[in-house]
């Protein structure tokens, strides 16, 4: 219902409507279209699925809610602009020799910890995310990763999104995307543990 | 019997409750034997909480502006074409 009203202000031209969707989806328009196609023609990407959004918004059926169907506008636009330059999206392969969580030297080979998990001094979200230093440090792991793992990171465990619907966004399978969040996760975890140790 | 590695592998499909009913057994078994593996799910589990607290970072108002400006201006230009469409 929430929804359907910010649809009918949007249809209105209401200025305080596209506000709000440029501050609740903008970011991760730019997260999508960096992760298919790179940050170079990012934002031309973005600004040219912003007309399409505008264009298609009478016919939005609200199969999906506002925001996926906009995210798949910018996956298309991407895609598309992708296949005229010839080109191919490619998630990576989840089963690429690249370690699928933490550094193959902290365990033994009998597959035991060899380096353990540290002593956290802080260890609630909360208390984590009033220290300043520590929250830059979350900050700067997540703009560290690479732009596919950082989508996916943003859409599921800061926008709350299914990962059914990320999967459909980035058309990628379920199993490629979950190792991908996992791998994007443990260098968070990674960059804490670090942060904690000094 | 699952090793540290496996448990550090599966970290997110547990937190996640993505694993099958036989998967998820064998995880519980471990943990329960393992402290080390208990604790670094505990604190992968923070990291996973804490992500899940940390606003996007914020577009620079004037950015935004400028933005829901460019797109007002899109809109009445293409306005007679949507009405057309519709």
């Amino acid at each position: 219902m929430l929804e359907q009203d910010l649809i009918n202000r949007l249809l209105n031209g209401d200025e305080n409507a596209y506000r709000q969707v440029v501050t609740d989806y903008h970011s991760s328009m730019l997260y999508v279209a960096r992760a298919i196609i790179g940050t170079a023609i990012a934002d031309e990407i973005v600004q040219e699925a912003w007309i399409s959004v505008i264009k298609a918004l009478p016919k939005f059926e609200g199969r999906s809610s506002l925001k996926t169907w906009i995210l798949r506008i910018v996956s298309n636009n991407a895609k598309s602009r992708l296949r005229k330059e010839s080109k191919h999206f490619s998630a990576g392969d989840a089963a690429d020799l690249e370690t699928i969580g933490m550094p193959h030297d902290r365990f033994s080979d009998d597959g035991h910890w060899a380096i353990p998990p540290s002593r956290w001094n802080i260890e609630s979200p909360e208390e984590l995310l009033t220290s300043d230093e520590l929250q830059s440090c979350v900050r700067q792991a997540i703009d560290k990763l690479p732009a596919i793992q950082q989508t996916i990171l943003s859409l599921r465990d800061m926008d709350g999104m299914s990962m059914e619907d990320i999967c459909k966004i980035l058309e990628i399978s379920e199993s490629n995307s979950r190792v991908l969040l996992h791998r994007a996760r443990t260098r968070v975890f990674l960059a804490i543990e670090k942060f904690q140790g000094n | 019997m699952l090793s540290c590695k496996d448990i550090s592998h599966l970290a997110s499909d547990h937190i996640d409750d993505n694993l099958s009913f036989f998967m998820k057994m064998k995880v519980k078994m471990h943990l329960f034997m393992c402290h080390k593996c208990r604790d670094f799910i505990r604190q992968f589990r923070t990291t996973v909480n804490t992500l899940k607290q940390v606003k996007p970072a914020t577009e620079d108002p004037q950015a935004v502006d400028l933005q829901v400006q460019k797109l007002i201006k899109i809109r009445e230009h293409i306005k007679p074409d949507i009405d057309r469409s519709q």
